[in-house]
């Protein structure tokens, strides 16, 4: 292995200097890659959890005097109101937010680990999910007593169920919000210690035709607000923040590509001349393609491993906290760059054939 | 004139032989300098364009003036009476809250509010009052021909609007204790622009902490999208720059043994000088001269991509001139270096 290391080595030599600029441009290619991906699966996510969930038909309950409303409601329908409470969490970061039951029946809400929360199921404390943030620090399957970190003040014990996938949670503002600390609980006997709470109201209102029509006096004044009412007003602000990272994941990846073009050019010759050498002196064509193998292994790997390093920082930033930075993108983008050099050296492999070697020897 | 000519058509001839190279030089730094563009671009995203410049140097958002440092509501109304006739401010938004305050809202979930009653300046007599829809007064709406007592002088309710308001003059009459009261300016606008030495006596008349106008702001925020355009441009600039170098200089080794030739027939130094000036110039001028083009075919593409506004041609030629003093700068070595050899040394052995 230790010969085909150094042939690999060897090769890179050619143009060590194309070599750094096509890893740099790696780097920033599959940085790029993971934050768009990121960034155009949360979209893809939202627009799925609307359509699954049929929420066209789901309403803010926005009126000054809910309960009276809410009774109507239910006594009109036999159907509950959605109901979402906020608490006071751990910090100022970290959110508590309490689902009814007819929450947990109407939202359709995917976990990445752990299960679901089973409604009819004593946990023994307080059943939650929990998005990624928190994820870190707290077990599926084990329950912890939460405190604020202000003054110690116990909030409640907690199970803690599964984690939410890709933390996309339901919004109070029209659509769905990414948020990576957040704690979604089942809590029908008010066991959290609550303060500073806050709350809104839904209503499901799938299969009811005539409800529209029904409430428009309260629709018309925006007591009960449509689902819809800013829901594509607030996914064209997503479009707009959106696309601009999906057109600099098409300017690097350009770029990255004619800049393996130009390294394909400036080492070429070069390297058909070795391998032509190579199988003068009796080299296989799979050995050639280990050698070109691992060449591309080292020229990819050192990008890979620094743009790993750049997500994990960038999860700490400003960015990380509003954009999902898919590790998928990321994986594609490495693959990509990859494939693309892996086949252009397979081809100049494959044409290192008996005729050519004559030719590339007459050369030298 | 012969010398260019026989420049350019040497240049000429060198790329068609190396066309793969050329090529591949030519479209590298094309992409780079498309790629430098379309991260100005992106950036220019963040900038705050403003229509009316001068409106916006004479605009100051979010004024905050400290009450407590009046000791009665008519010396507050005299400040900003002064401030209207000295430096024809013109307040927008102008609003009065305080903690004593008899109206208030309930809202869901936040439980009471103090209303603010913002202060009119048209349309509002004296002892008249619009109040809020959702305002209570000792716990009751009001409507239209109530009256409602503020800061020890009563009011007739003329309106039930979207906000609580009274008159602007009324602020002289009012018997609220200053250090209680909280009064908050949308904005101000002033009717010329005002110098450094006016703002401060601004300041102080009112009390203010601060007076940054729109523009101010604008200048502030704009600087920083500038710093991340240019470290942006640097970063694509180095390595289009490391590119050029690098395939430049196989060609320079390439074009070797033809200077070697020039020499025999007795070129001079100046003219491998100004022929390798050329070629690398040739390849920093070309690409950026198709990049722009191809920038400005894709303006309906950038709208699609929600990104409207252009970037300014400054800061192309700054890309530009970075590129090319890089390039330069890096080059010149081994362009002397070519320039002493012998031409035995650029391998004419023929």
């Amino acid at each position: 292995m230790r010969k085909y290391i150094r042939a690999a080595l060897s090769q890179l030599a050619y143009s060590p200097v194309l070599a750094v600029v096509l890893c740099i441009e790696f780097v920033v290619m599959m940085t790029c890659f993971s934050l768009c991906y990121g960034a155009l699966e949360l979209y893809r996510i939202r627009q799925q959890m609307y359509e699954q969930n049929g929420m066209s038909d789901w309403y803010y309950l926005r009126s000054g005097e809910n309960e009276a409303l809410i009774s109507r409601l239910e006594a009109d329908t036999g159907r509950s109101a959605l109901s979402f409470e906020y608490v006071e969490g751990m910090n100022s970061d970290t959110q508590i937010v309490i689902y009814s039951e007819a929450v947990f029946k109407s939202l359709d809400i995917l976990v990445s680990k752990g299960e679901r929360i089973d409604l009819s199921r004593d946990y023994g404390a307080v059943p939650c999910l929990i998005t990624s943030g928190l994820a870190g620090d707290y077990k599926v399957g084990q329950i912890y007593e939460l405190k604020t970190d202000f003054e110690q003040r116990t909030i409640g014990s907690f199970y803690i169920c599964g984690v939410i996938k890709d933390d996309v949670l339901f919004s109070p503002t029209y659509g769905f919000d990414y948020d990576t600390r957040h704690i979604i609980a089942y809590d029908p006997e008010a066991r959290i210690n609550k303060r500073m709470e806050q709350h809104f109201d839904v209503w499901n209102a799938s299969g009811l035709t005539d409800f529209a029509d029904k409430y428009s006096d309260y629709i018309e004044r925006n007591a009960i607000q449509p689902f819809d009412y800013y829901y594509s007003a607030r996914n064209e602000l997503e479009r707009e923040r959106i696309m601009p990272y999906v057109l600099l994941m098409i300017v690097f990846t350009t770029l990255s590509l004619t800049g393996l073009v130009a390294y394909g050019i400036s080492t070429g010759v070069q390297l058909r001349r070795q391998n032509a050498l190579f199988r003068l002196v009796g080299a296989k064509r799979r050995q050639l393609v280990l050698i070109t193998f691992l060449r591309i292994l080292m020229i990819v790997a050192l990008p890979a491993l620094l743009s790993f390093v750049g997500r994990a920082y960038m999860r700490t930033t400003d960015i990380g906290e509003t954009t999902l930075l898919s590790f998928r993108g990321q994986l594609t983008a490495i693959g990509l760059c990859f494939g693309v050099m892996f086949l252009s050296s397979l081809i100049s492999v494959i044409g290192t054939g008996r005729e050519s070697i004559s030719e590339r020897v007459r050369e030298m | 004139m012969k010398k260019a000519s026989l420049i350019f058509s040497e240049i000429l001839r060198d790329q068609r032989q190396e066309i793969k190279l050329t090529a591949a030089i030519y479209l590298t730094v094309t992409v780079c300098f498309l790629s430098i563009f379309v991260c100005f671009r992106v950036a220019e995203k963040d900038k705050l364009i403003l229509e009316d410049t001068d409106l916006a140097a004479r605009t100051y958002p979010d004024v905050f003036i400290s009450s407590g440092e009046f000791s009665s509501c008519g010396e507050l109304y005299s400040a900003l009476t002064e401030a209207e006739r000295e430096y024809g401010v013109t307040f927008d938004g102008l609003r009065l809250r305080s903690a004593d305050m008899p109206l208030y809202l309930e809202l869901e979930g936040l439980g009471r509010i103090d209303d603010s009653v913002r202060l009119s300046q048209e349309g509002l007599q004296p002892g008249e009052m619009t109040v809020n829809e959702n305002a209570l007064y000792m716990g009751k709406s009001l409507t239209v021909g109530d009256k409602a007592e503020l800061f020890g002088k009563s009011f007739s309710v003329v309106s039930v609007e979207n906000e609580s308001a009274i008159a602007f003059e009324e602020l002289a009459s009012l018997s609220a204790d200053t250090g209680s009261l909280d009064i908050s300016v949308g904005s101000i606008v002033t009717e010329k622009s005002l110098s450094a030495s006016q703002k401060n006596s601004l300041k102080a008349l009112l009390h203010s902490d601060e007076l940054i106008s729109q523009m101010d702001t604008a200048e502030t925020e704009n600087r920083s999208v500038s710093s991340d355009q240019k470290l942006i441009c640097i970063l694509i600039a180095g390595l289009s720059v490391l590119v050029i170098l690098t395939l430049f200089k196989q060609a320079m080794l390439r074009a070797a043994p033809r200077l070697g030739m020039f020499r025999l027939y007795g070129a001079k130094n100046s003219f491998v000088e100004a022929f390798f000036l050329i070629y690398l110039l040739g390849y920093i001028l070309l690409p950026f001269a198709a990049a722009t083009g191809i920038y400005a075919l894709l303006e309906g593409i950038f709208v699609r991509f929600y990104l409207e506004h252009d970037t300014a041609i400054s800061y192309k030629l700054f890309a530009l001139t970075a590129v090319a003093l890089l390039s330069l700068i890096f080059t010149l070595p081994q362009l002397v270096d070519i320039v002493r050899k012998q031409p035995a040394e650029l391998a004419v052995r023929r």
